[in-house]
C-alpha cells in the first residue's frame, strides 16, 4: 500500500492501490498518527500507483493536509492523474466548507434549571387552562345533549371501560388474596380469625379497589390517549380541526374523560367486588373461615360511605386521568420520540396526582367522619 | 472515483436485475413480471402516475418488499433466492435509500445521523468521521444546521439530511424515493445537479423513482414507465424517447396539459 522514504529530512510517502474506506483507518494510524511525532519539514504524497479515491480517502487526505499546516510540514502530490484530481478537489471544497457544530451549546446550571423550572409552571398553566376549559365545556355539553358526540362517547366507554375489565378483575381477586396472606396472622393475635373480613371489605373499598382500578386506567387509557391524540398532532390533523373551527376540548377531550368518568366508578365497584370475593375464598381456603362468616361480618362493617366514598374517588381519579392523557397529547412535539416522552408522561403524571388526590379525599373523609 | 466498468458485483447483465418480478401488498398485485437491469454507473429514472407501483419497485429492489414471484440480483447477491437474508446483509453494503422523507432518526441531530452509519459500520478514528460527516453535510448545504434535531428542519432540510445520510458510506447504488417532492423548484434542481455530481465523481449507479417533470430532464440517462392498469412497464429508454412514444398514455405523462378557466357567472 505504502513505501515511506526518508532523504535530506523529507519525507516521501508512495501510495498505492485505493485509497478508500478499507485502507483508510490503516492509513491513519501508519501515516498520519505517526506524523504527529516526526513533523518533517517536507511530506511528498506519490500517487503513481493509486488506482482509486472514495470519500473516506478524500476525508483521510483532508485531514492530512490540516496536520501538516498546523504544524509547518509543507505538503504537495506528486502525480496525481487527472481522472482522480476534480474529484479530490471537489471533495477538498466540500471538506473545506464552514465547519459544523455537532451540538447546541450546554448551558450553564442555572439556566438550564430556569428553563426547566419554567417549563414546568407553563406545564401546569396550561394544565390548568385545560381543566378551566373542561369544567366550563363540560356542563354545557351535559346541559345540551345534542351536542355530546354521543357515537364517540360510547366507543370511548366500550374501549376504556369494557376492555378493563378482565384484567381488573384478576388483579382484584388476587389483591384480595394478597390482603388475607398478609393479614391472617396478624389478626389471629385477636383470636377471632372473622376480624379478617373487616380488613379485606374496609382497605378494599375504600382504598385499593378504587387505586387499582385508577393506576390500570392510567396505564391502559391515559397513554392510549397520550398516544393517540399525540400522533393525531404529528399528523396535523389537530391543525385541520382547528382550521374548521372545531372545538379541541369538546370534540377530542371531553367524550374522552366523560367515558372515564362513566366508567371509573362502575370499574371501582367490579373492583371491589372482585376484591372482596377474592378475601373471601382465600379466608376459606387458608383459614378455614366460612364464607356465611365472612359475609356476616363483611355486612356488618360494610356501609352507604364505603360505597360513595369509592364512587367519588372513581370519578374523580377517571376525570383527572383523562384529562391527563388528553393534555400530553395535545403537548406533543415534533417527531415520534416525542409520542413516546408525552405517553410516559401521561402515565406517571396520572399516577402522582390519583395518589395525591387520594391522600386528599382520605383527609377530608376522615374529617366529616365518612 | 476509478475507471468505469470495474463496478462491483456484475452479475448477468447488470449492477441490477430484475427478472419476472411479481410484487404486491396481501392479496393485492401491484407489479406483474417486471424484467429490466440497471448498468454500473447508469441513471435509471422510474416514472408512471402515483399509485402505479413506483415506490413498490423501489422497495422490492431494497429489500424492504418481498416480491409474491420472481428474482432480484442487487450488487451481484440474489436477494430474493433461498439465502436471501445473507444475500440481502451483504447487498444492503453497497446501497443507499433516500427516501421520500427522509426518514431521520428523531433523536439524534442531522451530524449524529450523518454519522452513525459510520460509527457502527466502520472501525474509522474519528477524527476522520468527522471530516467525512463535514463534508456529506457541506454536499447538501447543511452544515450550517448540523446541530439540529429533525423536528427543528423543515421538508427540504429533512430531504438533504436524509440524502447526506444515504450516501455517507459511499454506496454503489444510490436509490431515490420522490427526491424533488416537498421541494421548492430552485433546491429540487440542487438536489438533481448534488446526484449528478455523484454520479460522476463516485460512479454511483442511481435508480430514482419520480414524476417531477424538470428532474426526468436533468438527470436524462434511460427511464422506465409503470402503468396502473397494466401492472407492468409500458415504455422504456432514453427521455426523448419517450416523449416521442407513439403510446397516448406515455405521451400524455409528458404533456403539460393548461387547464381551461371555468366560465365566471354563478352567485
Amino acid at each position: 500500500m505504502k513505501v515511506v522514504q526518508q532523504a535530506a529530512g523529507d519525507a516521501v510517502v508512495h501510495l498505492r492501490g485505493r485509497l478508500d474506506r478499507a485502507q483508510a483507518t490503516s492509513l491513519w494510524y501508519e501515516l498520519v498518527e505517526p506524523l504527529k511525532q516526526t513533523k518533517p519539514p517536507r511530506l511528498i504524497l506519490d500517487f503513481t500507483e493509486v488506482t482509486g479515491l472514495d470519500t473516506a480517502g478524500a476525508a483521510l487526505l483532508h485531514n492530512l493536509a490540516d496536520l501538516c499546516a498546523k504544524q509547518g510540514t509543507t505538503l504537495s502530490h506528486r502525480h496525481l492523474s487527472e481522472t482522480l484530481r476534480p474529484f479530490l478537489q471537489y471533495m477538498e471544497e466540500h471538506a473545506s466548507g464552514q465547519p459544523t457544530t455537532w451540538a447546541k451549546p450546554r448551558p450553564d446550571f442555572i439556566s438550564r434549571f430556569g428553563e426547566w423550572a419554567w417549563g414546568h409552571l407553563q406545564d401546569t398553566g396550561a394544565f390548568l387552562r385545560l381543566l378551566g376549559d373542561f369544567l366550563v365545556a363540560g356542563p354545557k355539553q351535559l346541559l345540551h345533549p345534542q351536542r355530546l358526540h354521543l357515537g364517540e362517547l360510547l366507543y370511548q366507554i366500550q374501549l376504556v371501560g369494557v376492555g378493563a375489565v378482565p384484567l381488573l378483575m384478576t388483579l382484584s381477586l388476587l389483591l384480595g388474596a394478597l390482603m388475607v396472606f398478609q393479614g391472617m396472622n396478624s389478626v389471629s393475635n385477636f383470636g377471632n380469625p372473622v376480624y379478617i373480613a373487616d380488613m379485606v371489605v374496609i382497605a378494599v373499598s375504600r382504598e385499593m379497589g378504587p387505586l387499582l382500578t385508577a393506576v390500570i386506567l392510567a396505564g391502559r387509557s391515559g397513554a392510549a390517549f397520550a398516544a393517540e391524540i399525540g400522533t393525531m398532532k404529528l399528523n396535523e390533523e389537530i391543525d385541520a380541526l382547528e382550521v374548521h373551527n372545531f372545538d379541541i376540548t369538546g370534540y377530542l377531550v371531553l367524550p374522552r374523560v366523560f367515558a372515564l368518568m362513566v366508567a371509573g366508578p362502575i370499574l371501582t365497584m367490579i373492583s371491589d367486588v372482585t376484591g372482596i370475593l377474592g378475601g373471601m375464598v382465600t379466608s376459606e381456603v387458608a383459614m378455614q373461615l366460612p364464607a356465611a362468616s365472612f359475609l356476616h361480618e363483611a355486612q356488618s362493617v360494610f356501609g352507604p360511605s364505603d360505597i360513595y366514598t369509592g364512587l367519588i374517588k372513581g370519578t374523580v381519579f377517571g376525570a383527572f386521568i383523562g384529562l391527563i392523557g388528553c393534555y400530553r397529547g395535545l403537548r406533543t412535539g415534533m417527531g415520534a420520540g416525542s409520542v413516546g416522552i408525552q405517553t410516559t408522561s401521561a402515565v406517571v403524571t396520572g399516577i402522582f396526582v390519583v395518589i395525591f388526590l387520594d391522600t386528599l379525599f382520605s383527609y377530608i373523609f376522615q374529617m366529616y367522619g365518612w | 472515483m476509478e475507471e468505469r466498468g470495474t463496478g462491483l458485483g456484475q452479475t448477468k447483465s447488470g449492477i441490477i436485475v430484475v427478472e419476472n418480478l411479481t410484487v404486491g401488498y396481501g392479496e393485492t398485485v401491484v407489479l406483474k413480471d417486471i424484467n429490466f437491469s440497471v448498468e454500473p454507473g447508469e441513471i435509471l429514472t422510474i416514472l408512471g402516475a402515483s399509485g402505479c407501483g413506483k415506490s413498490t419497485l423501489l422497495k422490492a429492489m431494497a429489500g424492504l418488499v418481498q416480491p409474491m414471484t420472481g428474482r432480484i440480483w442487487v450488487a451481484g447477491q440474489e436477494i430474493t433466492g433461498e439465502n436471501a437474508e445473507e444475500a440481502l446483509t451483504a447487498a444492503r453494503q453497497h446501497i443507499g435509500v433516500l427516501f421520500q422523507s427522509g426518514a431521520l432518526f428523531e433523536s439524534l441531530t442531522v451530524a449524529e445521523n450523518v454519522a452513525l452509519l459510520l460509527q457502527e459500520f466502520t472501525d474509522l478514528p474519528p477524527e476522520l468521521i468527522k471530516t467525512m460527516v463535514q463534508l456529506k453535510l457541506d454536499l447538501v448545504d447543511l452544515s450550517q444546521h448540523a446541530h439540529l434535531m429533525p423536528g427543528e428542519l423543515s421538508g427540504g432540510m429533512k430531504k438533504r439530511a436524509g440524502l447526506a445520510r444515504s450516501m455517507v458510506l459511499d454506496p454503489k447504488i444510490l436509490f431515490c424515493d420522490e427526491p424533488a417532492s416537498g421541494l421548492d423548484p430552485a433546491t429540487a434542481r440542487e438536489v438533481d445537479a448534488l446526484l449528478l455530481e455523484l454520479n460522476a465523481f463516485l460512479g454511483i449507479t442511481l435508480v430514482v423513482v419520480t414524476h417531477d417533470l424538470a428532474s426526468i430532464d436533468n438527470l436524462a440517462g434511460r427511464s422506465i414507465m409503470l402503468d396502473a392498469a397494466t401492472k407492468g412497464i409500458i415504455a422504456s429508454g432514453p427521455v426523448a424517447a419517450l416523449k416521442a412514444s407513439d403510446n397516448s398514455v406515455v405521451r400524455s405523462f409528458f404533456q403539460r396539459q393548461v387547464v381551461e378557466r371555468p366560465k365566471e357567472g354563478g352567485n
